[in-house]
């Protein structure tokens, strides 16, 4: 197993604020991992990071052993918590636009997921409604066959179901030599399909470790843990 | 088909268990086929990894076994699974005797509401 | 991929423009018929017929400028609105170099103002109908233009007008790049940028056009003083290539300070 994402003493600052202080991760191929933390704590400005959308302070981060830049966008389908097509798009459009953009992108997969939420592709996107948008979003990312996934807070604000499709999607698209890094708050509904998790808390990393270890050595569930780690 | 999963305990371990209470109540028949990794963790909703792990320490155990390109399947040793079967109950049942003999119930009082409950059930 | 950004730039802005051009274009076409220039011609008295028809061409000529200007602006919230905005997301995790992002919207952004020119020309024309003085008038342009730079003018004025143009998007990108480094009130920081901008180029022109005068072109300065003024074509030809290359070095700053700030200091909300 080698490491698809590894960085070392990131450090980002905004004035004298420290939103990423001193992380080092390591993310290996195969894994699907939870960087949990209270909001503000860092980890869309981690994200971030790693997309190539902010400049660290210090430190670096690596993906497949390069530097974000165009060839690891090459490789990195990113889910960000906004809405960031452009609503006058048909989904079908959408479609083709990634599909022009990205190598690794699947249409058949994606068309298929449109279908099976029975989406019509040729609705235009500002004529659903949010879960809907963001369904779409989710298939739009998770049909490129890339090798690292960004998922920032991908089940934040949405219904149960749609919470359990998320899910769903995640799971059925898995693949053994990708990575999957989800952030969010909401663990309890997360928990069972991750194989490591990241604490973060004020930018700093408390917790790194496998999941079934910290149920073994704790005998808590990854969300009671996560309440006693960030009580207020 | 109904799954209960803790998050308070290692996933992994309770998926071994209820895999193996599934082929022991006879969910999974023997010599039947088990559904992908990738499907099965589908329908648990768990790690498809996690899913993986507690197969092979199934496999490990012997009640199931990988055939070379078509999948998984639940042992065709009906006496093994008979075996752990027993174990299973053997578990269950000293459990409960060592729960009943804390709270205070001599044997012969276990014995005589155990053969009652036995009677109404029938 | 530059062409591929083109691809989707183009269709993201044709719609509106092309609606806009359109539509000037029919309005143009109506005015025709209502054909004030002639009432007013004909008119003695100031009747309603007379009244109708110098609003119909005062609409007129506020909706041609209404054009331009709608070109321009929409040109700007373009930039603003698909990188900076929530849309950034996407455009900067494409695997595309962002100095793609600002040359495709460069681009862009010089063909519909040449478009919107042309059309404002086109509409004049119908307006007009293309009477017989105003081919005059558009004649005595273009003999002008061939008087001052010679027949290559016709092709080096709008060249250099294109480079002149590209320069002025590219300052208002670089504006727009400075307010995005504020945290609050970024698009009155791009104002105040634009405002700095300008300023700063306009000392920078002054200086230049004072160590020019005061060296190489000494002899123009007294030249200008005196009445009879005459630049070859040669020389005009020169001054204007000359100044097209002090607007390509400023463009190129400009480019090169949106680039890097979009490299290096992009913060998306």
């Amino acid at each position: 197993m080698s490491a698809i994402l590894e960085c070392k003493e990131l450090t980002k600052s905004f004035g004298h604020i420290k939103a990423v202080d001193n992380v080092s991760i390591k993310i290996n191929r195969g894994g699907i991992v939870g960087l949990l933390g209270p909001n503000a704590s860092g980890k869309t400005t981690f994200i971030k990071i790693c997309n190539d959308l902010l400049t660290p302070t210090s430190g670096e981060v690596l993906i497949d052993g390069k530097k974000p830049g165009v060839e690891t966008k090459k490789i990195v389908s990113y889910l960000p918590e906004e809405t960031y097509l452009n609503e006058c798009m048909r989904v079908s459009d959408i479609i083709r636009y990634f599909e022009d953009f990205y190598q690794d992108f699947n249409k058949d997969k994606a068309y298929d997921m449109i279908g099976r939420l029975k989406l019509n592709a040729q609705d235009r996107l500002k004529t659903m409604s949010k879960g809907t948008k963001e369904k779409v979003q989710l298939i739009l990312v998770m049909s490129r066959e890339a090798q690292l996934y960004l998922l920032d807070e991908p089940i934040g604000g949405v219904d149960p179901a749609a919470r359990d499709y998320i899910l769903d999607t995640i799971i059925t698209n898995y693949n053994e030599e990708a990575a999957i890094l989800l952030s969010t708050h909401l663990i309890s509904d997360i928990e069972k399909i991750l194989d490591q998790i990241i604490f973060i808390k004020e930018g700093q990393i408390v917790m790194d470790k496998l999941v079934d270890e910290v149920r073994e050595e704790s005998n808590k569930s990854v969300d009671s843990l996560f309440r006693e780690v960030f009580k207020c | 088909m109904t799954w209960d999963l803790d998050s308070d305990r290692p996933i992994y371990t309770q998926l071994v268990e209820q895999i193996k209470l599934k082929i022991c109540s006879g969910v999974y028949k023997p010599g039947a086929r088990l559904p992908s990794v990738r499907d099965l963790a589908q329908e648990v909703a768990v790690n498809p990894n996690t899913m993986q792990r507690a197969l092979a320490k199934l496999e490990e155990e012997g009640l199931l076994y990988t055939h070379r390109t078509s999948g998984k399947y639940v042992t065709e040793e009906e006496g093994m699974i008979k075996q752990v079967k027993d174990k299973l109950a053997r578990e269950q049942v000293q459990a409960f005797l060592d729960r009943m003999l804390n709270l205070g119930f001599s044997r012969k009082e276990l014995l005589s509401v155990i053969t009652k409950m036995m009677e109404e059930v029938k | 991929m530059l062409s591929k950004l083109l691809k989707y730039e183009f269709k993201a802005t044709a719609r509106v423009f092309i609606y806009m051009y359109i539509s000037l274009l029919l309005f143009s076409l109506i005015n025709r018929f209502v054909n004030p220039f002639d009432i007013l011609n004909k008119t003695t008295s100031f009747n309603l017929a007379a009244l109708l028809s110098v609003v119909t061409i005062t609409t007129y000529f506020i909706v041609l400028v209404g054009v331009m200007i709608v070109t321009l602006v929409m040109l700007i919230q373009r930039f603003y609105k698909n990188l900076l905005g929530n849309e950034g997301y996407l455009m900067f995790t494409l695997p595309v170099k962002p100095w793609m992002h600002i040359v495709s919207k460069l681009v862009t952004a010089v063909v519909w103002t040449i478009l919107s020119m042309l059309t404002a020309i086109c509409s004049i024309l119908i307006f007009s109908g293309a009477t017989t003085e105003v081919i005059a008038a558009l004649s005595d342009i273009t003999d002008g233009i061939k008087g001052i730079f010679g027949p290559a003018g016709l092709i080096i004025l709008p060249v250099s007008g294109i480079i002149t143009m590209s320069e002025g998007i590219l300052m208002v990108y670089a504006a727009i790049a400075l307010g995005h480094l504020f945290n609050k009130h970024r698009i009155l920081a791009s104002f105040g940028m634009y405002f700095l901008l300008s300023v700063i180029s306009d000392i920078f022109m002054m200086f230049l056009g004072f160590v020019y005068f005061t060296t190489l072109g000494s002899d123009f300065f007294v030249l200008m003083q005196r009445e009879e003024f005459y630049l070859s074509a040669g020389q005009a030809n020169m001054l204007l290539l000359s100044l097209a290359m002090v607007s390509v070095t400023f463009g190129t700053a400009y480019f090169l300070l949106t680039n890097y700030i979009l490299r290096k200091r992009l913060n998306l909300e």
